[in-house]
């Protein structure tokens, strides 16, 4: 497959998902000229983010804080 | 959605990506898979905070997530390290959990707003491992 016929593609996404179409640019633009190691590097701290994320949505909230009496 | 699906896995394994490893189609697709991961977990956060999700499923979900995460981070160290069978087996894990966090949390939501908005995620994940599945690395098998 070449740019041209990529290019059709995403074009035609675009014109009925404008949406869908924008996380295809942005995928493709978060892997554009780098290395496999690169790649993997940066997905690495994604998942930790998302590890670090759920984590926090499992804690338990916080309870009040009791007034302070003098 | 298809269109969205079908545009991710022609389009990306296309991306013009320098020093291409020996597990390039894997790289990309483990890419695109953390990528959606993060975006459901946002979408789900979004519905917890917007009352749609219950926070007992709020803590199915997380939780589920956070294994399809750990799984992730597994898939990224085994493709670092470009060992086969590592490889086969982190990817197994990874779509175990894919597989768990659909039955044990997205099918279980009761809102059908919410469950319709995280199923596409699942079904964008699904269709991401169907491709790297049809275009394993020699010596990764499944």
């Amino acid at each position: 497959m070449n740019v041209q016929t990529l290019l059709n593609i995403l074009n035609g996404v675009a014109e009925l998902e404008p949406v869908a179409a924008g996380l295809v640019l942005s995928l493709i633009n978060g892997l554009k000229g780098k290395s496999d190691a690169e790649i993997l590097q940066g997905d690495a701290t994604v998942w930790a983010a998302i590890v670090t994320s759920a984590h926090a949505q499992l804690q338990p909230p916080a309870p009040p804080t009791p007034p302070i009496t003098q | 959605m298809y269109r969205l699906v079908l545009a991710i896995a022609l389009t990306l394994p296309l991306a013009g990506c320098a020093a291409r490893g020996p597990y390039h189609a894997a790289v990309v697709v483990e890419h695109d898979a953390s990528s959606v991961v993060q975006a459901l977990q946002q979408a789900e956060i979004t519905e917890f905070n917007a009352g749609r999700i219950s926070a007992s499923e709020h803590q199915t979900l997380e939780a589920g997530i956070q294994k399809v995460a750990l799984a992730g981070v597994a898939l990224n160290n085994a493709l670092s390290a470009g060992v086969p069978t590592s490889i086969t087996g982190a990817l197994n894990a990874f779509v175990q959990t894919v597989t768990d966090l659909n039955t044990s949390g997205v099918l279980s939501i009761k809102n059908q707003q919410s469950q319709q908005i995280l199923t596409t995620s699942i079904n964008t994940l699904k269709a991401i491992i169907a491709n790297l599945q049809a275009n394993l690395p020699t010596g990764v098998t499944q």
